[in-house]
């Protein structure tokens, strides 16, 4: 018949105890340090925290791409373009290139250079990624994007060019290749092929700070860093401008 | 008048483009018989209109014009999914690191051609004026690995790479790595294969 044991039963069972291995216990140094001696002069403080202050906004300008990849994927209008954060990942993919290369040489670094080689690959195919969904959407909302002036300042000065040489380019096949009376058209020829930003789309959002629901007639009533909504894309646009939601 | 005899293979032949790989030819004769019939339509709706705005009579005819603004609007959205669908076919196929195929491009019309040419162009521009240390291709995949295998398919002498001069001999297997633009390139053209592991 079986029965049921108890951890106690379990511990005692056997003629033989297992003996566990005990951590051995290390004594600390009776060491009395003073915090001058711990740094030989200020400038190397001073290094240290540029290093630290360089990679935090490293760092920081990774994640911000990486943020503003996700909210283009998923937003239905152009956003702001993030030139302050591609110009110093692209700096910093240079860097770290020369870095790699003079460690690959190394038999006892290339493991090092090779690590450094696959964190660049990876911020590259953000960049790449980043800058392709944003050409997509310029290229299926061109007259959309160029006939708005707030839409117009979210491009950078390449993406801003490439739209006009598009629009003009599609405008001039069209009219060659459509052989239509130019009244059976709308104003535009492209606006019959223009995707129009569906804003009333459904987008999931995670809040970021605290924002007070739509509905809500109480403002004491908030959504908290952390909760996940879903709206329409209209409404949640200005809490996405502030940074108050990011788009998942 | 044609309508659905004339949109529904187009519609078709829209669809079917949209599952092929490559670019089908242009069918000039159905969509010239849609746009003549689109003229027809116009001319009869402007007839309908002078008639009944000169005559002392009011003809209402509301429901003429009804069915040739519909059939008209039908016929046009037919007409803009099928040359949408080869604007898109015909920027994917600019998009790519290898020249569209002869034959392929001999099945583009004129104006598809220069228009081939000019966004390849467009998109060498924007290319170069995005950070040099990118490489835009619309084939992206996320890098799991810094190297890969791949096996070299045709003799390739003196390819200059970040990590300097390589020679490829046909046959042989290289680790290179992916995210070179040179290198890249190479396997998007076919002269590199990657062997999966």
């Amino acid at each position: 018949m079986s029965r049921i044991f108890s951890l106690n039963e379990l511990g005692h069972a056997g003629s033989s105890r297992l003996s566990r291995p005990t951590r051995p216990t290390r004594e600390l140094p009776d060491i009395d340090l003073d915090i001058d001696d711990l740094t030989d002069s200020d400038t190397e403080d001073e290094k240290d925290q540029e290093t630290q202050l360089k990679d935090a906004e490293t760092s920081n300008d990774y994640e911000i791409l990486k943020r503003s990849l996700i909210n283009e994927e998923f937003s239905p209008e152009i956003l702001m373009y993030q030139d302050k954060a591609i110009d110093n990942l692209d700096k910093l993919i240079q860097e770290q290139d020369a870095v790699s290369k003079e460690m690959l040489v190394t038999h006892e670094r290339k493991q090092f250079g090779m690590l450094l080689f696959s964190g660049t690959d990876r911020i590259k195919y953000i960049m790449e990624k980043y800058l392709l969904c944003r050409r997509n959407k310029i290229e299926t909302q061109v007259l959309g994007i160029l006939s708005s002036p707030i839409y117009k300042e979210r491009l950078s000065t390449a993406e801003l060019t490439h739209a006009e040489d598009y629009k003009m380019l599609l405008e001039d096949y069209l009219k060659a290749e459509l052989k239509l009376p130019n009244d059976c058209l709308e104003d535009s020829i492209i606006k019959t092929f223009e995707k129009k930003p569906d804003l009333s789309k459904t987008v999931f959002c995670r809040v970021l700070k605290n924002i007070v629901p739509r509905d809500a007639q109480d403002t004491a009533i908030q959504h908290e860093p952390g909760d996940v909504i879903m709206d329409k894309y209209a409404y949640m646009r200005d809490a996405l401008k502030d940074n108050s939601v990011e788009l998942i | 008048m044609y309508t659905n005899s004339a949109i529904r293979p187009l519609i078709d032949i829209t669809k079917r483009a949209r599952e092929t790989k490559t670019i089908l030819f242009y069918e000039r004769d159905k969509v010239q018989e849609i746009c003549e019939e689109i003229k027809v339509l116009k001319q009869a709706t402007e007839e309908i209109n002078d008639t009944e705005s000169t005559s002392e009579e009011v003809h209402t005819s509301p429901g003429k014009l009804c069915v040739y603004n519909a059939m008209k609007e039908k016929e046009l959205n037919a007409i803009q999914l099928y040359h949408f669908q080869r604007i898109r076919k015909t920027k994917e196929a600019a998009c790519k690191e290898t020249r569209l195929p002869q034959n392929e491009f001999n099945r583009l019309t004129n104006w598809e051609q220069t228009f081939y040419n000019k966004y390849e162009q467009l998109i060498d521009n924007y290319n170069s004026n995005c950070p040099k240390s990118l490489y835009l291709n619309d084939e992206l995949h996320v890098p799991k690995e810094p190297h890969v295998v791949v096996r070299v398919m045709e003799n390739l002498e003196r390819v200059m790479t970040k990590n300097g001069i390589v020679e490829f001999l046909k046959g042989s297997q290289a680790v290179v790595r992916e995210a070179d633009s040179t290198i890249a390139k190479l396997i998007n053209s076919g002269y590199l294969k990657k062997i999966n592991k």
